[in-house]
């Protein structure tokens, strides 16, 4: 268009600029949504090599997952989240040494671990000019375990909206309390915290292409040793930096999108860890879209993994044989199939996880017996209303 | 044309109603559309004069109140967006006008009397407007009429929610004002055929759109002939008496909504005044005389097609 306009067009341009829906200003949810989404996630059980003793079931957990989103007048939304987790299984309880000097895992209690965890966050969000402001608090609990968490995040668009800049920063209380704590030696109640801060930006390349790029830090401190090992001494403190890269790409011919992240971490404990995950939404039909997903992760062992518990080393000496400090690579892979039912969205996935350490891109000096395997199912339905 | 152009039409705010997605997951289409109509109807059943539970009848309904009505943000956007109309067309594009529409009824073809006409003007005027606060002040038999702003404003904000829902190629059509959520792929722009007033369902040009949005304003239907003379829907608000300036017009801008108040505002001048006013803009536009003369800056050269 002409750059010399009239002043009659650069005064209706400066009102008509100014209006609400024209505004580059963010606006709230449009709809009530209800989701509804129940998973369950069951770990394979241990081989009788791994563990020659005791229990061989290791965790299955179902999990309701219910949230609603809905708009409060013309800048506000509203959030709340709820889920409900049922647990039963076992975790291992301590690593020895079988008879051919290989390690064995022992799991907790030939009865197992029977445990539920409810939590409820509610959270807000504003929308103003070029952003929004949102926060939300929680609590979460389990017989053994109380969260108490809030978080703050805003967000605001430059450059005609092709470049989003995000801020978050949250804050947890978390209290411990072991059932038979006394039965068993445990720690009868402790406490930790956990502050963490993220900051993303989001930049639109063309027309099909978008990237991410978010830097997370997180400082834990207080009890962050696992009380139901019979051998479990971590540093009271721990500082985790994540370092997170997406990038999205449109194939208009293939009518599919791709998903690729690659998210690099590492933390004072002495893991780094690896995370390479590719998506592929590839629609089928005008309400039927399949999304073929893989993930390769591999992590580096902790400073103080054991995977035999030394239990003649003193108490001042850190050591830990959980299997998630050691250091491992795992594969998954799963299949979403999203279906659009007007209103209403159902979403099914299904997936498949295996942890080993012959898949480590890091070198494996003790290997852990308990790596996981676990398979997931989910099921669940969006209502926009 | 590429398969997965997606065309949905809905009937609102008066007119036929067209969104057309280049959706990059087809299965959100049908959602994103469900949520611009949910924005098109809330901006309908807020500013149409003809329901009787809109803000604009109870905005008409408290004329001659002491204490006025309350205006919520948005809707002061729009009066301050009507008042720059005020002022850029020297008291043209009056919204304050509304009550003329009734003595001008275009289904029963009648001239008002003078003495009718002169018994409505001394309700009009955007000036005699006041404000407290946030509450609209509006002296008795005055009537606010938002057409020319509103759907204007209604396809700007659709195409803005578009984009904001992830709609990268995209075009909004609210009954012929349009506004562009993003170009087609590979950048092309959206051809926009521009119906003729005449015969509807013949275009009198086409205009290119990259970005931003074209609004039309002319007699088109409505507009009636009485004893030889043609009388347009577009009244004047100072005289009472239906413009007989330019027939149709259209016009390109970065927003439908500048677009809208360009159109309106070119109707209401003289035609000579008009044509020099829209090519001072630098905007594309596509006019037809008095004398049934189209022309314009920007067109499209290529030949219309004969059918929208």
């Amino acid at each position: 268009m002409n750059p010399k306009h009239s002043r009659s067009l650069i005064a209706l341009s400066t009102t008509a600029l100014a209006l609400p829906g024209i505004a580059n200003a963010d606006a709230p949810p449009t709809q009530n949504k209800v989701s509804y989404k129940i998973s369950n996630y069951t770990e394979d059980d241990l081989s009788r090599r791994e563990a020659p003793f005791g229990d061989l079931d290791r965790y299955d957990i179902d999990v309701h997952q219910f949230q609603l989103i809905s708009p409060v007048g013309r800048n506000f939304s509203l959030q709340v989240d709820a889920n409900y987790e049922s647990l039963t299984g076992a975790s291992p309880w301590f690593t020895s040494t079988g008879l051919d000097g290989e390690p064995i895992v022992s799991l907790s209690g030939a009865s197992g671990i029977r445990d539920k965890r409810s939590e409820l966050s509610v959270g807000t969000r504003y929308y103003l000019i070029n952003g929004s402001i949102g926060g939300n608090i929680g609590y979460s609990e389990e017989d053994d375990y109380r969260a108490t968490y809030f978080g703050l995040s805003g967000e605001r668009h430059f450059n005609d909206e092709m470049t989003t800049v995000s801020l978050g920063f949250s804050y947890s209380s978390d209290d411990i309390f072991p059932t038979d704590a006394e039965l068993f030696n445990r720690v009868v109640s402790e406490d930790k915290s956990s502050t963490s801060a993220v900051l993303s930006i989001s930049q639109v390349i063309n027309q099909v292409s978008t990237f991410q790029v978010a830097l997370s830090l997180t400082e834990q401190s207080g009890f962050l040793s696992d009380p139901y090992k019979l051998r479990d001494v971590r540093p009271q403190d721990k500082t985790q930096i994540a370092l997170t890269n997406s990038y999205r790409r449109f194939f208009v011919a293939a009518d599919a999108s791709l998903h690729v992240n690659y998210r690099f971490y590492h933390d004072d404990f002495g893991i780094s860890s690896q995370t390479f995950d590719v998506a592929w939404f590839q629609n089928l039909s005008n309400s039927l879209q399949l999304v073929p997903t893989v993930r390769y992760y591999s992590q580096s062992a902790a400073d103080f993994f054991t995977n035999v518990d030394d239990f003649l080393k003193p108490l001042s000496e850190y050591q830990s044989s959980d299997y998630r400090l050691a250091a491992f690579g795992a594969y998954s892979g799963g299949l979403s199939l999203i279906a659009d039912l007007g209103a209403w969205t159902a979403v099914l996935t299904a997936e498949r996880y295996v942890a080993n350490e012959a898949y480590s891109a890091y070198a494996v000096s003790q290997p852990s017996t308990a790596l996981v395997r676990y398979n997931r199912i989910s099921l669940g339905f969006d209502y926009s209303f | 044309m590429n398969p997965s152009l997606k065309r949905f039409s809905i009937n609102a705010m008066g007119g036929y109603c067209e969104f057309q997605i280049f959706d990059e997951s087809r299965i959100n289409a049908k959602r994103i559309v469900r949520q611009l109509t949910t924005e098109v109807r809330r901006l309908e059943q807020k500013y149409s004069r003809y329901r009787s539970n809109s803000l604009v009848t109870a905005i008409n309904y408290s004329a001659g109140d002491k204490l006025g009505i309350k205006i919520d943000s948005e809707t002061r956007s729009l009066f301050d967006h009507a008042l720059t109309c005020f002022e850029q067309s020297n008291g043209l594009f009056d919204i304050t006008a509304g009550a003329l529409s009734r003595i001008w009824d275009f289904r029963t073809a009648q001239v008002p009397a003078q003495a009718q006409i002169d018994a409505l003007l001394p309700r009009i005027g955007f000036n005699r407007l006041s404000w407290r606060n946030s509450r609209l002040l509006m002296p008795a038999g005055m009537e606010i009429d938002f057409g020319g702003i509103v759907k204007e404003y209604a396809a700007d904000a659709v195409a803005k929610l578009g984009r904001r829902l992830g709609v990268n190629h995209g075009l909004v059509n609210l009954g012929g004002d349009f506004a562009v959520i993003g170009a087609q792929p590979d950048n092309q722009p959206w051809t926009v055929g521009v119906a003729d007033p005449k015969q509807r369902d013949r275009l009198m040009a086409k205009i290119d759109l990259l970005y931003g949005g074209l609004a039309s304003s002319g007699d088109y239907e409505r507009c009636f002939i009485h004893k030889g003379k043609r009388y347009s829907h577009i009244v004047n608000p100072k005289t009472g008496w239906p413009c007989d300036g330019l027939r149709a017009v259209s016009v390109a801008a970065n927003l439908c909504t500048v677009a809208g108040s360009m159109a309106t505002i070119a109707m209401l001048k003289d035609e000579q005044a008009a044509l020099g006013w829209l090519q001072e803009s630098g905007l594309p536009f596509a006019a037809m005389t008095g004398e049934e003369r189209i022309t314009g800056e920007g067109l499209n050269e290529q030949q219309p097609e004969s059918s929208l």
